[in-house]
């Protein structure tokens, strides 16, 4: 008798989890069937969760942007504005100084503060970045200052600059803005609101850039730059109601729009949970598909399989390791699922992010690492559960079925 | 070791009438024996091994494992009992499609967690049945005569007190038929005991002890 030398082949334990990968490898096809239901189930629970929390951080953001209660813009200006804080459009429009005056005066006002709108020559060889330029009061800014300061720890100088995330500047930190090379002092944080497409400058800087943008073209005539302010930002005194003061302000002052920083805020916030809402649905409706759709094929899977796992019971395998048989196969395709959908979905979302939220018209601001591994954990999670609860009742069954009736239907 | 069957009776129901597949039969297995059955089909030979193996109830009567009714025994220890103390040739082609040759051969062994070096084992079996270089093929590219051998080195892996073998030649012609016998009969040699079911008259020649079974009434030959 000729005793093969063995110690090349594999002599490792027949465990169950060698045995349920062998099973796997054994059907390619309904393995990869299984895996990718699984993955697109990841994909979008590991998805949805990050868009839905990068549109609740985008809302934060804004709100906490927003700073003041009442915005008051020139008369049917209040989209433009809209427009500028949610989505960085790029906008012009003034009013007359004296309006601020007027306000500051008013019974409920408390803070009072202007800004003054540029919008850059975007695609004109005079300006590096299309992009909103704000100018900023320093005696009474009580919006911007507080966190441009956390960042600068200093007031914006006199002909420097301070850039959102998203305008592009120079290698040598410069931006051209008509004709004119300004430092950058500091770029913003990532905020995905449309203060990531704004320059900030003081309001000194901000009045000779807009009579540079006459001389190009860029800024109409019949505006006094020194006399003239686009928004006139309003915190209400404590104790004063903000509509009632908005109000107020609506019947005093014609030619004014009155925004409350509320209705902005409402507006978004409505958009949100309805999306928000959609994918919370998506994510359930697609979670309990998968799991009946997965449930049908393990029992179909097992039903064509009986003849099998009567072998093993023959062999001596218990109910509990036929079980386990089956469970562990369960696993391993959704750990595979889990694993490969999760990842498309970090592959399509983190770089693809601001360019969804700009395709939904929504402010949002993907999650920080700790808050991404949280999101991941818990889908993986699911979705790697959903293998084992769907063919829990499968396992239950091979594992109580007839051996001997098994055996003699083939026959 | 001894297995004993003592009054076994198999009935079943088909619609009002009841069907006897065994009628008391009563049998002692002692080790190195070669029982042979034979019989017509239906007589109830493979229900009796079905039986034996505890992979179904009787009924009424025992089979004693040492004395112990083995269907009063748990799940895991009519598995250990299935897996340890006897060894299945099936009369379907019982090969795990998923796993090479070598693999469906040293399963056994691991389904009780034993510790060893199964693979040594499993080439001897192989060695012995004469396919040791199919070790790393698939079951599906085997012909039937090659199957039924890794099917009984399987069965001997675990070293078992007895093999049962349901119709182990069935479907094999009459070289293979011989040599698989002539293996048997080694096997027996070595104090394995062996209950074989089989229509082969060629096959039925090996045993040493001669039974057949008729309307499900065992009796002895020689």
């Amino acid at each position: 008798m000729r005793i093969n030398n063995h110690k090349d082949t594999a002599n490792k334990p027949l465990t169950t989890l060698r045995i349920a990968f062998n099973n796997l490898c054994g059907k390619p096809g309904r393995a990869v069937a299984l895996v990718t239901i699984v993955a697109i189930m990841a994909f979008v629970l590991f998805g949805g969760a990050i868009l839905s929390r990068g549109l609740d951080n985008g809302m934060r953001s804004l709100e906490a942007r927003l700073g003041a209660d009442i915005i008051i813009v020139p008369q049917d200006s209040e989209d433009d504005y809209e427009s500028l804080i949610v989505d960085g459009e790029p906008t012009g429009f003034y009013l007359d100084m004296s309006v601020k005056d007027y306000i500051s005066q008013m019974e409920g006002v408390g803070q009072v503060t202007s800004q003054f709108f540029l919008a850059t020559l975007g695609g004109g060889s005079c300006c590096t970045a299309s992009a909103q330029v704000i100018g900023i009061d320093y005696e009474t800014d009580f919006v911007i200052m507080p966190w441009v300061s956390q960042l600068l720890n200093r007031n914006i100088g006199d002909g420097e600059v301070i850039v959102g995330s998203g305008v592009s500047i120079n290698y040598d930190n410069t931006i051209l803005l008509f004709d004119v090379l300004y430092p950058v002092a500091a770029r913003l944080e990532h905020s995905s609101t449309g203060m990531d497409n704004t320059i900030y400058v003081s309001i000194n800087t901000m009045r000779d850039m807009a009579r540079d943008a006459q001389a190009l073209g860029g800024f109409p005539y019949d505006v006094d730059i020194d006399r003239s302010v686009s928004a006139i930002l309003v915190d209400v005194a404590p104790g004063y109601e903000i509509n009632l003061v908005a109000r107020v302000m609506r019947w005093d002052i014609p030619g004014i729009s009155v925004v409350e920083s509320y209705g902005i805020y409402t507006n978004v916030a409505s958009g949100l949970r309805f999306i928000t809402g959609v994918i919370g649905t998506i994510s359930v409706v697609l979670g309990v598909t998968v799991i009946v759709v997965l449930f049908v094929l393990f029992s179909l899977t097992i039903s064509g399989r009986k003849k099998e796992f009567a072998i093993l019971r023959i062999l001596g395998a218990t109910r509990t390791k036929l079980a386990g048989i089956v469970l562990t196969e369960a696993l391993d395709l959704s750990l595979l699922g889990a694993f490969l959908g999760c990842a498309l979905s970090v592959l399509v979302v983190f770089p693809f992010g601001r360019h969804i939220g700009m395709q939904m018209g929504m402010p949002l601001l993907l999650p920080g690492v700790g808050d991404s591994l949280r999101l991941l954990a818990i889908a993986l999670a699911v979705s790697v559960a959903v293998g084992p609860i769907s063919s829990a009742y499968s396992a239950y069954k091979i594992s109580r079925a007839e051996t001997y009736a098994t055996m003699r239907e083939g026959e | 070791m001894k297995i004993e069957i003592k009054s076994l009776v198999k009935e079943y129901k088909q619609g009002d009438q009841t069907i006897s597949a065994l009628k008391k039969v009563n049998l002692t297995i002692t080790s190195g024996e070669f029982y042979s059955i034979t019989g017509r089909s239906g007589s109830g030979k493979t229900t009796l091994l079905n039986i034996v193996a505890g992979l179904t109830t009787p009924t009424s009567g025992n089979v004693l494992l040492d004395g112990k009714d083995i269907f009063t025994l748990s799940d895991s220890a009519l598995s250990l009992y299935r897996n340890a103390t006897i060894g299945c040739v099936m009369q379907q082609h019982s090969v795990l499609a998923n796993l090479t040759v070598l693999d469906n051969v040293r399963l056994p062994f691991h389904l009780a967690k034993r510790e060893g070096d199964s693979a040594k084992e499993a080439y001897r079996l192989l060695s012995l049945m004469g396919i040791e270089d199919l070790a790393k093929r698939m079951p599906k590219r085997l012909s039937g005569g090659q199957i039924k051998r890794v099917v009984i080195a399987r069965a001997l892996i675990n070293k078992p007190m007895l093999l049962l073998a349901d119709e182990p030649t069935g479907d094999l012609d009459s070289h293979t038929t011989k040599e698989i016998m002539q293996t048997l009969k080694t096997v027996a040699s070595e104090g394995t005991a062996i209950l074989m079911v089989t229509h082969d008259h060629d096959a039925n020649e090996y045993a040493s002890t001669h039974f057949s079974m008729n309307d499900g009434a065992l009796k002895r030959l020689s």
